[in-house]
């Protein structure tokens, strides 16, 4: 195995039944943070000086980043149309607008670090005999997208918010790696 | 990105943005397929699948067989 990933990776976000579109190109590397949600437990003491776990349930998990988006484009170079109103009713003709709605869409964000550098999408396949990681959210909703130009530079801070599970159950949060052993798979498309 | 629809199976695909874009043939399929479309890159997807047309040569051997079967009979 590497000793640790460093120095870059590869971020990818599709909208429900959209492509997946590669972010990692507008993103700040040491602004990445994935919050994992805690699997906590209180602790209920007995009267015999035991101790019983109450399990508290997963919590949700936020992925953060700074990136730098010159428009509000949806092909990787704007985030504003994603967070305010659904892939339905994007604007993909110049000039782009978007006006804020009620609407929310849900998406999947996938995050790849792997040493094959040819690799040019967190959803595609790492080959046999390179190694990697994978992180894949689905039904994440995007909570935030707060811009400043504090620092003489327009930034986006991007916050996407996810719950463990669907509502049936489902899990929303898979981890993949591989030591070079056997391919990491591309993913199929997010329906 | 832009999408072309060429006919009611397929759209053709240009990424004319800066940033990678995946794409799927035959999406939501079993024969399913990623198109990694690097900027610039552009594809033609498949959107459903055409109806299979019969070859002329299958249409023949049809035919043959069915010739066979009247002698044999």
């Amino acid at each position: 195995m590497v000793d640790a990933w460093s120095e870059w990776g590869l971020l990818a976000i599709a909208a429900k039944g959209q492509s997946d579109v590669e972010y990692s190109g507008r993103i700040a590397t040491d602004s990445l943070d994935i919050d994992t949600g805690d699997k906590d437990f209180d602790i209920i003491n007995l009267l015999n000086g035991g101790r019983l776990e109450k399990p508290t349930p997963e919590a949700e998990t936020v992925i953060t980043f700074d990136a730098y988006f010159p428009d509000i484009d949806t092909g990787g170079s704007g985030i504003l149309q994603l967070f305010h109103t659904t892939s339905a009713n994007w604007d993909s003709t110049q000039p782009l607008e978007v006006t804020n709605s009620r609407n929310r869409d849900q998406f999947r964000v996938v995050i790849l670090w792997t040493d094959d550098t040819s690799v040019t999408s967190a959803t595609a396949q790492v080959p046999s005999g390179s190694k990697g990681l994978r992180l894949i959210i689905t039904d994440a909703r995007l909570i935030s997208a707060k811009m400043s130009f504090g620092d003489g530079i327009l930034k986006t801070t991007v916050k996407f918010k996810v719950a463990p599970f669907s509502r049936t159950g489902t899990s929303n949060i898979k981890w993949q790696s591989t030591d070079g052993s056997a391919a990491l798979e591309a993913l199929s498309s997010y329906s | 990105m832009k999408v072309e629809v060429l006919d009611e199976y397929r759209q053709k695909i240009i990424n004319d943005g800066e940033d990678t874009i995946t794409v799927y043939d035959l999406r939501g399929t079993p024969e399913e397929k990623p198109i990694i479309l690097n900027p610039g890159d552009e594809a033609v997807i498949y959107i459903k699948k055409p109806p299979e047309k019969k070859s002329k040569k299958s249409e023949k051997s049809e035919n043959r067989e069915e010739v066979d079967i009247n002698i044999s009979v």
